[in-house]
């Protein structure tokens, strides 16, 4: 008796969709299985080698082809063709950075838009310079912090720790 | 793979080209019905052949020797098939197209009417399907190997044996024919 569920499966009118279900359903169902790997002989329908014509001689035709080509250089592993699923992954991987990088893109360029652009500002560099700092009596590491606002310099002073 | 099947690959490697011919010779007419079949025309499926020994020609010093030469060759036989076949849609398609807009046009015929041996049943069979059936009927390869020549996993090869199998059935059933594909007893499968 076929597997009715086969045949309910089989008719999903979306491609990828049918084919997925069709192999969880193939893989558990035993009687699919045995019906799919069966060795009953079809109809003799298909063409096979010795219904064609006994006089069948390629070789000229391939030689022809070959004569002037470069000889085949010994290669390192074996390049294996693309797959359609191979093919399909690459497409999306393609696609999803595609995405990505326009999302990064916009993100970036709202950003940009609602910032106000930070004027600058010429001034004598001693107005802002800050030589040395001392933390409990050690001398101490000096950090000149950008500020939006042009009339204030912040200086981060941290402790000159050796063990860095 | 054959031992002196290394040997003649060999050969071919270090430049000399009539070492190919014995592999040519060996696997022809093999490859040819099998092109036939996924193709549907004895014409194209020899054009088709010939392109692909070509073809292997040119990859023969990327070829991986663990996985054998039979299953690489028709790997490339079955990629070039369907993209033969994908060609030929786009074309018919074009004249189609362009018959509507224009005087008649003679379209061309699509691979399957051409040849006197199909049989219609076929015609309901997708290439995925004639592919897997040719060589698991007419090579006796296993579901792995025709996995690995379809690109596809092994489950997907069962898939395709079994809707292939299917719908033979019901087509030559349809159409008065002993269609020999038993059904399976269940109590077997277990």
């Amino acid at each position: 008796m076929n597997c009715a569920w086969f045949e309910v499966l089989c008719r999903i009118p979306l491609a990828g969709l049918r084919l997925r279900l069709c192999r969880l359903h193939i893989n558990s169902c035993p009687r699919c299985q045995h019906e799919s790997e069966s060795d009953e002989v079809i109809p003799p329908i298909l063409v096979t080698s010795d219904r064609l014509a006994p006089g069948l001689d390629l070789w000229p035709g391939v030689k022809q082809g070959i004569d002037g080509l470069q000889m085949p250089a010994p290669g390192v592993g074996a390049v294996l063709l693309p797959t359609r699923s191979a093919r399909r992954w690459a497409y999306a991987a393609a696609g999803i950075m595609l995405l990505l990088g326009a999302g990064f893109w916009a993100l970036l360029r709202d950003g940009q838009s609602g910032q106000q652009p930070v004027p600058t500002v010429h001034r004598p560099a001693e107005q802002t310079r800050l030589c040395s700092a001392r933390i409990g009596n050690q001398p101490a590491r000096v950090f000149q912090v950008q500020s939006r606002n042009p009339d204030r310099t912040i200086f981060w002073i941290a402790k000159n720790d050796k063990r860095s | 793979m054959k031992p002196d099947e290394n040997d003649w690959i060999d050969r071919v490697l270090k430049g000399d080209p009539a070492a190919y011919e014995n592999l040519v010779k060996r696997y022809q007419a093999r490859l040819v019905a099998f092109l036939w079949n996924l193709l549907g025309s004895g014409d194209d499926a020899r054009d088709a052949a010939q392109d692909i020994f070509i073809q292997a020609y040119t990859r023969l010093g990327q070829f991986d020797r663990s996985r054998g030469f039979k299953s690489w060759l028709f790997a490339i036989a079955y990629h070039f098939g369907i993209d033969l076949l994908r060609r030929k849609r786009r074309f018919r398609r074009f004249w189609q197209r362009e018959a509507a807009s224009a005087d008649p046009v003679q379209v061309p015929a699509g691979p399957i009417e051409e040849s006197p041996i199909w049989q219609p049943a076929l015609r309901k069979v997708t290439p995925q399907e004639r592919s897997a059936l040719a060589l698991k009927y007419n090579e006796g390869w296993e579901s792995a190997e025709i996995a690995m020549a379809l690109g596809c996993t092994e489950s997907t090869v069962r898939v395709h044996l079994l809707n292939a199998r299917r719908k033979l059935k019901r087509e030559l059933a349809a159409a008065g024919f002993s269609t020999g594909l038993n059904k399976p007893n269940p109590e077997e499968v277990s």
